[in-house]
């Protein structure tokens, strides 16, 4: 072969490798940790938060052509965790928890690292699990870190359910009525749990330090903690947000989510003020796009006649300091998934393909070495 | 009386006009399953095709990327062995029906007729049948969700199987087998939970049969994906009877559960060494609380020559953990006070 044909077989070849033209994902190097939100699962195996409505875990992949419950999209060989923490507490309380399961995971396989995909407070969750994991190994445990859906720099709707805005009758029914009947089991602490997702201090007479501000002050991007960190961010117009989502009947989920201060200025509960326009596309039912970017603002390219894939926007810049990203950073609507925040996980209705969705951030991860 | 008759027509009419707005905005049928229940009224399947040859390198894309024909001779490749099995026949409609839709928005049900009829001409209408229980299963749940949402497990549970039975009959049973197998697990664990501490080689033994039943030759493979979680399901259920253990009897009834599930050499190795350190965690965890107990409670409150006291026992306790016990006391988590669970934490 002249050296010609060569380099256009290596051109070739990179092309493929790069647009990622194959089978569903490839097998990550470490296993890949799911981290949900607030609620719980349905059974100890966590299917449905992360899976399908057949009991089919999407970290399940299949070993034979024609096996059924499981995901066809990742590698036959993939390793995952669906991790169980108690669906309703802090995320100091949670992360200490993800820390603990993955650390035990670990134990049993042998696992040196692992990759973390979680999605809403179990993006929040990951950071602190990533820093415990770090003080415990005395290394970097956590090499890719994926947050979707995640109100970093917190959510109004949490704030609002404190301040038990006009409908909402105690912090506790409200929480239920977003997330399920989970929020009655023992271990649960509701009034903890949303003040976790209010960015400021909630109360300044409790004599604790609560919210996001102090939270990412502790756990904030750090290469030391994970090699790679990147956000999936989702919105939704709110004609086709899940009435799951819907707090109240005149419809407390549309959240004025993008627009730009320092802090929580206009002090709703979340980082940014939103710019005076709710029905715009600019919140998921629960969390402003303001609030959901962590490092690279991934994009998900989601394809009917090819396989879907996650590409990293390079416009906005890369968010290292949680509680300081630019203008552009909070109010951009670029890359953001049109779904709102409960269709990205086993959540009805149905029309979202989690199952490839989550394969092409497997696929993601590994080209990011994880 | 020409005044009686003149309320009586206006309020005729206004009954007439409300039967018919009522008859134009109830619910109906959306299209698409207008569609399903005109194809399969009719009976009609698309007419059988001769399908070209298989494409080469098809698994390595997404049906979408082919003609209808070469869709439904892929279909029978993939599906054509197993297609008497209804999960296999649900995976099939569901990769079909994610996708349909989307490139055919106005039309997707015929198109999926027609693969379906071109790959399986004599199973065409069963499918288009399954396909429309699917879809109409799809938007109960969409309709049911704040409900379900609500519901105790047993209720929830109670109300999907009986709409499941409803729409897709005893195939149900197979399409759903997983979930029944985990839910036939996860009752296991909650009866091992709720019986009296004691007989714990029993219970794992039941457990470890219960397992083994429920999985048959797909045991090893649920094993490699899931044992620690499997294990760690059990270890919770079993507190009772791990809390009454001494230490040592307490180890090594750990080690015999884990290798009961399966765990290798190595792993008990890493295993024992990971419970020691829990175990001096935990002590040092009750030390340093007494101690801050001790100081916080005292007359006057801490002081700041108590809070250096406290930060250098917290450095010498947890080592690097040291700075993330204090954010997690700032915010009013206090780790000594979490329950212990043997075998988790």
């Amino acid at each position: 072969m002249n050296s010609k044909k060569k380099n256009l077989v290596c051109l070739l070849a990179l092309l493929l490798f790069t647009t990622g033209v194959h089978a569903g994902s490839r097998k990550t190097v470490y296993p890949v940790v799911f981290a949900h939100g607030l609620s719980g699962f349905d059974n100890l195996l966590g299917y449905y938060y992360f899976g399908n409505d057949y009991g089919t875990f999407v970290g399940d992949p299949c070993d034979e052509f024609l096996e059924t419950a499981c995901n066809g999209s990742i590698h036959s060989s993939q390793k995952a965790l669906a991790a169980s923490v108690t669906p309703f507490q802090s995320s100091e309380v949670r992360g200490t928890q993800l820390a603990d399961r993955i650390q035990n995971y670990m134990t049993s396989t042998g696992a040196t690292k692992v990759n973390i995909i979680g999605h809403s407070q179990g993006g929040i969750d990951a950071r602190k699990a990533a820093a415990v994991l770090r003080a415990r190994y005395g290394r970097q445990v956590v090499h890719a870190l994926i947050s979707v859906s995640s109100p970093h720099r917190g959510s109004p709707t949490a704030k609002y359910i404190l301040d038990l805005g006009p409908g909402v009758t105690s912090v506790v029914n409200a929480l239920a009525k977003l997330f399920g009947n989970a929020i009655y089991g023992s271990g649960n602490d509701g009034i903890a749990a949303a003040k976790q997702l209010v960015y400021n201090d909630y109360s300044s007479t409790d004599g604790i330090t609560t919210g996001m501000k102090a939270f990412n002050a502790n756990y904030n991007v750090n290469s030391s903690n994970a090699a790679y960190w990147g956000s999936i961010i989702t919105a939704q117009d709110s004609i086709n947000t899940n009435p799951a989502l819907y707090l109240l009947k005149e419809g407390f989920y549309n959240i004025d989510g993008d627009g730009y201060c320092v802090d929580d200025c206009d002090n709703d509960g979340a980082a940014g003020k939103g710019d005076g326009t709710r029905g715009n596309n600019d919140d998921d039912g629960l969390v402003g796009i303001n609030s959901q970017q962590m490092g690279d603002r991934l994009q998900y390219n989601e394809c009917a006649i090819c396989f879907d894939s996650i590409t990293v926007n390079t416009s906005l810049g890369y968010v290292s300091n949680l509680n300081a990203p630019t203008s552009a950073q909070m109010t951009s609507k670029s890359s953001v998934v049109s779904q709102d925040h409960l269709d990205v996980v086993g959540v009805p209705p149905d029309t979202f393909d989690e199952e490839e969705f989550y394969a092409s951030i497997l696929e993601f991860i590994v080209t990011k070495g994880g | 009386m020409f005044q009686n008759k003149k309320i009586l027509y206006s309020v005729l009419s206004a009954l007439i006009i409300l039967f018919v707005v009522i008859l134009i905005i109830r619910p109906t049928k959306d299209k698409n399953q207008k569609d399903f229940e005109s194809i399969l009224s009719e009976g009609k399947i698309s007419e059988s095709k001769e399908l070209p040859n298989l494409p080469e390198d098809y698994a390595d894309h997404k049906l979408m990327e082919y003609s209808m024909e070469e869709i439904a001779r892929i279909l029978q490749e993939k599906y054509g062995k197993n297609i008497d099995n209804p999960a296999a026949q649900i995976a099939m409609i569901e990769e079909l029906m994610k996708d349909l839709p989307k490139l055919y928005p106005n039309d997707w049900v015929k198109v999926l007729n027609q693969i379906l009829g071109y790959a399986f001409p004599n199973k065409a209408l069963e499918l288009l049948r399954m396909s429309e229980s699917l879809y109409n299963y799809n938007r109960f749940r969409e309709a049911n969700m704040s409900k379900v949402g609500l519901m105790s497990d047993e209720a929830r549970r109670e109300m999907m199987w009986k709409e499941r039975y409803r729409l897709f009959g005893e195939k149900a049973d197979q399409i759903w087998a997983m979930e029944k197998k985990m839910t036939v697990i996860g009752d296991s664990l909650k009866r091992i939970q709720e019986s009296p501490a004691g007989n714990l080689d029993a219970k794992l033994s039941q457990y470890s049969q219960t397992l083994k039943e429920q999985f048959g030759k797909e045991y090893p493979r649920l094993m490699e994906n899931k044992r620690q979680q499997l294990t760690e399901g059990f270890m919770v259920a079993v507190q009772k009877d791990l809390k009454v253990l001494s230490y040592g009897e307490r180890k090594s009834a750990l080690r015999e559960i884990r290798q009961t599930m399966g765990m290798d050499q190595a792993a008990l190795n890493r295993w024992d060494a990971l419970e020691e350190e829990r175990e001096k965690a935990w002590q040092n965890q009750q030390k340093y609380a007494e101690k801050r107990n001790q100081l916080s409670t005292k007359k006057g409150g801490m002081t700041a020559e108590d809070e250096k006291l406290l930060d250098a026992m917290r450095k010498q306790l947890f080592g690097e953990e040291a700075e993330i016990i204090k954010n997690e006391e700032a915010s009013g988590y206090y780790r000594a006070s979490d329950e212990r669970t043997y075998g988790v934490n």
